[in-house]
C-alpha cells in the first residue's frame, strides 16, 4: 500500500500525515491522498494534521478500504491531461472501484459508506449509494428486506393498506 | 392523510464506520434518502411498504426521476406527484395505452405540468 501511494503522487502532494483509526491504526499517506477527504483537506488547510489525525469513529478495516480507494484515486487530477494515460488509468480505476463494492457484505458496504459520509469523499459515497440502490433495483419489497434484514414492523391491515396507495409499484 | 413522520425525524447515527449497521433502514436519514434518489419509480415508491422508517422517505427525498413504466395509471403518477416534496430532476412518461380507455393520460398531464413546475423539473419528456 505504501508503494501504490508513493507511486501515485510522484507528481506533488509529498508531505505526508497520518491517519488513526478507531482501533489504533495508522496509516501514513500523503496530503494529495489525504486531501480526497473534504474533511481532512480542510484539517490540512487549517494546519491541525501535525500530530496525525484521529478518526475515533472509523475502523481500521474501513479506513483500510478508504485509503486504498484514495490511493487508487489520487492520479485522476494528474492523468487528466495525458489522454491516453487517462483513458486506460480509468478504465483500471473502475475495474477497480466495481471490484472493490461488490465484494462486500452488507455491514461492510454500510460502514463504508457512514465512513465517506463523514469523511466528506463524494465519489466514495456515489459509489457505494450506487452499489446499494442497484442491489435493490427489480426487487420486490420482501426480497429488498431479505437483502437488506429490513424488518417488517407493519400490521398486515397496514402493508395492505400502503401496497393499495401504489397498487401500480406492487403488481408483478 | 395523517403527516407523517418521514426522514427528519429518524434518530441520526453518530458513529461513521463503527457502528455495526446491519440493516438498511438504520442508515442516517440523508444516506437512505441518497440511496432512494437513486432507484427507478418503481423501487422508489416500494421503499414506503419496507418498515415504518422508510414509510414516508421517499416523499421527502431531496430529488427523485420519474421515469414511469409503460401503463402507470395516470391518475397514480398524479398522486405521486402531490405526494413529493421534492425536486424533480427528470419527468418522463412514455404512455401507451388503450384509446378506449377511460383514464387517458392526457386528461391528466395539465396537473402534472402545474405540479412539475412548482418541483424545478429539470428534464420533461411527455408522450401519448
Amino acid at each position: 500500500m505504501a508503494a501504490a501511494a508513493a507511486e501515485a503522487t510522484t507528481d506533488g502532494g509529498g508531505k505526508m500525515i497520518i491517519l488513526i483509526s478507531a482501533d489504533g491504526k495508522r496509516f501514513e499517506v500523503t496530503e494529495a491522498v489525504a486531501s480526497q477527504s473534504q474533511l481532512i483537506s480542510n484539517m490540512i488547510e487549517d494546519d491541525c494534521t501535525e500530530n496525525g489525525v484521529r478518526l475515533p469513529n472509523v475502523d481500521g478495516d474501513i479506513l483500510t478500504m478508504v485509503v486504498d480507494y484514495c490511493n487508487m484515486h489520487a492520479g485522476d487530477a494528474a492523468a487528466a491531461g495525458d489522454t491516453m494515460k487517462a483513458s486506460s488509468t480509468e478504465e483500471e480505476l473502475k475495474k477497480f472501484d466495481a471490484e472493490l463494492v461488490q465484494a462486500l457484505e452488507n455491514p461492510v458496504l454500510f460502514k463504508l459508506i457512514l465512513a465517506a459520509n463523514f469523511l466528506n469523499i463524494k465519489s466514495l459515497l456515489d459509489m457505494t449509494c450506487q452499489r446499494v440502490a442497484d442491489m435493490m433495483s427489480g426487487k420486490t419489497p420482501e426480497q429488498m428486506r431479505e437483502t437488506f434484514s429490513i424488518e417488517n414492523d407493519f400490521t398486515p391491515e397496514e402493508e395492505a393498506a400502503i401496497r393499495q396507495e401504489n397498487a401500480w409499484a406492487f403488481d408483478d | 392523510m395523517t403527516p407523517s413522520p418521514g426522514c427528519k425525524l429518524w434518530p441520526s447515527q453518530g458513529d461513521a464506520g463503527t457502528a455495526a449497521a446491519a440493516a438498511l433502514d438504520s442508515l442516517p436519514p440523508e444516506m437512505l434518502a441518497d440511496v432512494i434518489s437513486r432507484l427507478p419509480i418503481r423501487e422508489t415508491v416500494r421503499t414506503s411498504a419496507l418498515s415504518h422508517v422508510s414509510r414516508s422517505c421517499w416523499e421527502s427525498v431531496p430529488y427523485l426521476t420519474f421515469c414511469w413504466p409503460r401503463r402507470t395509471p395516470p391518475g397514480a403518477i398524479s398522486t405521486a406527484l402531490r405526494r413529493y416534496s421534492g425536486l424533480v430532476r427528470n419527468f418522463t412518461n412514455l404512455y401507451i395505452g388503450e384509446e378506449e380507455e377511460e383514464e387517458a393520460p392526457f386528461r391528466y398531464s395539465d396537473r402534472w405540468l402545474l405540479l412539475l413546475a412548482g418541483k424545478g423539473v429539470q428534464s420533461l419528456f411527455l408522450a401519448f
